[in-house]
């Protein structure tokens, strides 16, 4: 895997510095704020959105799906960096330190799984599990992140294809188990929130 | 004795990061209260108004936070607030954000409103702020409970 790894980062990497809109792009994808602040926009106008009440409480029903799975994900990336750490790329290949200042800063946070991929599909994989539209929609976020912090060497693919894979896997056990399970609560919730007039 | 050198190192603070979220979420809130009609949502009634006002505050914002003075070439490139800091503000600020929308469009309806009553009382939840205020909504609920 490590030799796929570094061919694909190298690859990548020797895109950087040739095109200074295209550097520019992956600065506004990689930084800690753009991405995951639109998302978390994204997510508040879905709760809003929907014409009719059912089709409203299938929006909020998918807000709160993509919430608990990001919850749920971070708390498993937690876990997986005690197991299991290997150093970014920028660190592994000295000649990529100057990429990584191009683009972004020098994270200190393990490398696998990436938590990034983790918090974008998380609330991707949350949102597809209630409702398919909004979950695609929202793919095109999550995918362009982790794909600018590739770009940045500051995670592996294969860090990526982890913390995608364990935040799909994590929001097939929030929709299969957790939410059934917290199904009085959540129910609750939303009918208290239409009380309010906020639901 | 040999000048100290101080280095300061600009950061993302949290107070600029609420300012943004609670600019950016208001006009979020705006723009989908034009979309679906919630008219006891918006501050100003006419979409061709609502709409080019919630755009100015959600691009405003991000200008604000992201371009001006080469933020993103200097401070978004540096360390900034964890990732747990950045949920629980993004929390408070999408909160307070819906608090003022809520008390400035009800303080409009009130104002709108002098003297006039609604006569649909039967939607229920959000819906009910396509024909009246927060407050009057809330009011309502209420209201018909005690009966």
């Amino acid at each position: 895997m490590t030799g796929i790894d570094e061919r694909i980062i190298l690859w990548i990497n020797d895109l950087v510095g040739k095109s200074a809109a295209l550097d520019r792009i992956m600065i506004w994808l990689a930084s800690d704020y753009f991405i995951p602040v639109t998302i978390s926009l994204i997510l508040l106008a879905i709760w809003f959105l929907g014409q009719g009440t059912a089709e409203r409480e299938n929006y909020q029903r998918a807000v709160i799906c993509a919430f608990i799975t990001i919850g749920f994900t971070s708390g498993f990336i937690l876990a997986a960096n005690h197991i299991y750490s290997h150093p970014h790329p920028f660190e592994a290949l000295p000649e990529l330190k100057a990429t990584i200042a191009q683009i972004f800063y020098e994270i200190h946070d393990p490398a696998f799984p990436s938590n990034t991929a983790a918090v974008t599909f998380g609330a991707a994989a949350g949102l597809w599990q209630k409702n398919r539209k909004l979950g695609y929609l929202m793919l095109i976020p999550a995918v362009l992140m982790p794909l600018s912090k590739i770009y940045a060497a500051v995670y592996w693919p294969s860090d990526i294809v982890a913390g995608a894979v364990l935040a799909i896997l994590t929001s097939f056990l929030i929709s299969w188990v957790v939410m059934p399970l917290a199904e009085p609560m959540i129910g609750g919730l939303i009918k208290v929130m239409r009380k309010l007039c906020l639901a | 004795m040999a000048a100290t050198e101080v280095v300061t190192r600009e950061i993302v603070t949290r107070a600029e990061y609420l300012i943004f979220i609670f600019t950016a979420s208001v006009g979020v809130l705006q723009l989908v209260a034009a979309r679906t009609q919630l008219k006891g949502l918006l501050f100003f009634k006419k979409p061709v108004l609502a709409y080019p006002f919630s755009l100015l505050l959600i691009i405003g914002s991000f200008w604000w936070f992201f371009v001006r003075d080469d933020r993103i070439d200097t401070v978004m490139r540096q360390p900034g607030l964890e990732g747990s800091g950045q949920f629980y503000n993004f929390c408070m600020g999408a909160f307070a954000a819906l608090l003022f929308t809520l008390a400035v469009s009800s303080l409009i309806g009130l104002l709108r409103r002098r003297g006039q009553r609604n006569e649909n009382e039967n939607s229920e939840g959000l819906d009910t702020l396509r024909q009246m205020s927060y407050y009057e909504a809330v009011k309502r609920n209420f209201r018909s409970k005690e009966d």
